[in-house]
């Protein structure tokens, strides 16, 4: 058993989110693994093929940079590809010991592929709940500033798309279950001012997150793993984000969560 | 071994007593081999690779050290027809290397579907066998205690903040973030990497239909690239005025390696939609 993910990658993307179905460049920080999974396929599609001594390489890299595994190479004029190689376990993201945690794929290309953009999907297995999918919300290439004022986030994807407007940002989600555990990770921690992040549920704060002021500037993660929500088929999610006091610079929000279905 | 249906051998006087003795002793096996206790112990092994590890005959291993995952990619000393069961006790995840080289030929393990087993749960134990030179893995690398279909969430966003604009000539999308949709189904398609059942598609408009017809979205299932059809799959259609909808949970069957799409057809005075999200829900089976 298990699940998959599929994802945009785009032309130039090098390092980029797991979870996340967008990758563009420049957002390695975002949706890392948040438990132990074991991914047992990738796959990598292009239209066009790549041509004549073009190839696309997809692979794992962990929290220190370094190859996790090679897993898959879409080169010529093939237009799909898929892993041959045994399953691969992608340990959890993790600070403390960052050598042994996976943090996010990274894409390398030979000579200049055709495509402006490749898709990928995987197969995973989560290890620690084999019933429990694992997905993702937000990347690194939009930021909050300073505000008062509410600002939301969308499901799965946040390129150019932070505003206030909420119903701009709400996703409808397709199953009845439990939503829950969370990890979420900010990319800057303000000293003096003050960051809320809510994982909201048709309008409304479903799970108040993060509210923290005058942090370490180290603390960029936290963890809820008892957290959980009740969610129906058809609801709608987002994030909520609020900035206020004095407040360091831009930061980027990134939440990657389960869902178990009833 | 440990087994308790020792009956000596008896001085034979006559005819009979061989038989008696040997009536003693399948009264004996019959009582007590239902149970018997294995030779067992427990072994310190290692982070990384754990190689040719001797373990001297023992037909219950007990496993402990590991603080970080670790591999057994060989076991000395297999002898035809051995049984040995290794039982994880430690939080590590645990993977039996199929046929790896860092272990002597003999001392080689064959995994189920030729692919490194790894432990999904946490304790675990594994059933392996000594035939033909090698080692063998018995059964598969299921979570114990697993259901045997798990539900599993697909979601598609518009990238940027405008919404995904579908038109007649630029139906296709793919399952993943997109800006637009495109002319074309190829530069749309993922391969999908396992066989899934979708559930229910669900559809989320950005701003409600206009034109006064309809529009509906639907999985494009394709075996090549560049190639798919609508024809049986989950469609969600909306009529002008509205911005959501599902499929209402019509199965549809996705074979592992197809590449799916999603696609947007109009009718009416309706040419065009801007799309917020496009999810579905789907069962995974067993491998």
């Amino acid at each position: 058993m298990g699940f998959f993910r599929a994802k945009r990658v785009a032309a130039g993307a090098t390092d980029f989110p797991i979870w996340a179905s967008r990758s563009v460049a420049g957002n390695s920080n975002a949706n890392f693994v948040p438990e132990n999974v074991l991914v047992k396929k990738l796959t990598i599609t292009a239209s066009p093929a790549p041509g004549v001594g073009n190839s696309n390489d997809l692979e794992f890299r962990n929290n220190a940079g370094a190859t996790v595994s090679v897993l898959v190479t879409l080169a010529g004029a093939a237009t799909s590809v898929s892993s041959s190689a045994g399953a691969v376990v992608l340990p959890i993201y993790d600070l403390t010991t960052p050598a042994n945690g996976t943090r996010y794929m990274r894409q390398t290309t030979t000579g200049a592929p055709t495509a402006t953009a490749i898709f990928s999907a995987i197969d995973y297995l989560p290890l620690v709940n084999s019933n429990r999918c694992l997905t993702g919300i937000g990347d690194s290439t939009q930021a909050f500033t300073t505000t008062t004022t509410n600002k939301f986030q969308s499901f799965d994807n946040a390129g150019a798309d932070i505003t206030t407007t909420e119903a701009n940002h709400q996703c409808v989600w397709p199953s009845t279950g439990t939503v829950g555990p969370f990890i979420f990770r900010w990319t800057l921690t303000d000293t003096t001012g003050t960051t809320e992040i809510a994982f909201r549920k048709n309008g409304a704060d479903a799970f108040t997150a993060i509210s923290f002021p005058g942090q370490a500037a180290t603390t960029v993660m936290a963890s809820f793993s008892s957290a959980t929500f009740s969610i129906t088929a058809g609801d709608l999610i987002n994030l909520r984000i609020l900035r206020t006091g004095s407040v360091d610079g831009s930061m980027n929000v990134h939440c990657t969560f389960g869902f178990t279905a009833a | 071994m440990s087994f308790p249906t020792a009956e000596p051998f008896p001085r034979i006087r006559d005819l009979i007593d061989p038989k008696r003795w040997a009536e003693r002793l399948i009264d004996k096996l019959e009582m007590h081999a239902r149970s018997f206790a294995l030779l067992s112990r427990t072994q310190t092994f290692v982070n990384g690779n754990n190689n040719n590890i001797d373990l001297d005959g023992l037909m219950l291993v007990r496993i402990t050290g590991p603080t970080a995952t670790f591999t057994i990619t060989g076991i000395a000393r297999g002898v035809q027809g051995q049984v040995m069961m290794i039982h994880n006790s430690t939080s590590q995840i645990m993977t039996i290397a199929h046929l790896s080289v860092s272990s002597g030929a003999a001392n080689q393990i064959v995994c189920p579907d030729a692919t490194d087993f790894t432990t999904t749960a946490f304790p675990s134990s594994h059933l392996l066998y000594y035939d033909n030179n090698q080692w063998q893995v018995m059964g598969c690398p299921c979570a114990s205690g697993a259901a045997a279909n798990v539900t599993g969430v697909l979601m598609m966003h518009a990238q940027g903040n405008a919404g995904t604009a579908v038109a007649t000539a630029t139906p296709f999308m793919p399952l993943a973030s997109t800006a637009t949709g495109v002319a074309t189904l190829g530069p749309t398609q993922i391969r999908i990497p396992r066989t899934i059942t979708i559930v229910n598609l669900y559809v989320r408009l950005r701003v409600a239909l206009a034109g006064g017809g309809t529009m509906t979205i639907a999985v494009n299932n394709g075996s090549t690239v560049g190639t798919g059809s609508t024809t049986g799959a989950p469609a969600v259609t909306i009529s002008s005025g509205g911005s959501t909808g599902n499929s209402n949970g019509n199965a549809y069957l996705v074979l592992e390696d197809a590449f799916l799409a999603f696609e947007a057809s109009f009718t009416g005075g309706t040419t065009t939609a801007t799309v917020q999200n496009i999810a579905f829900s789907y069962t995974a089976t067993d491998d």
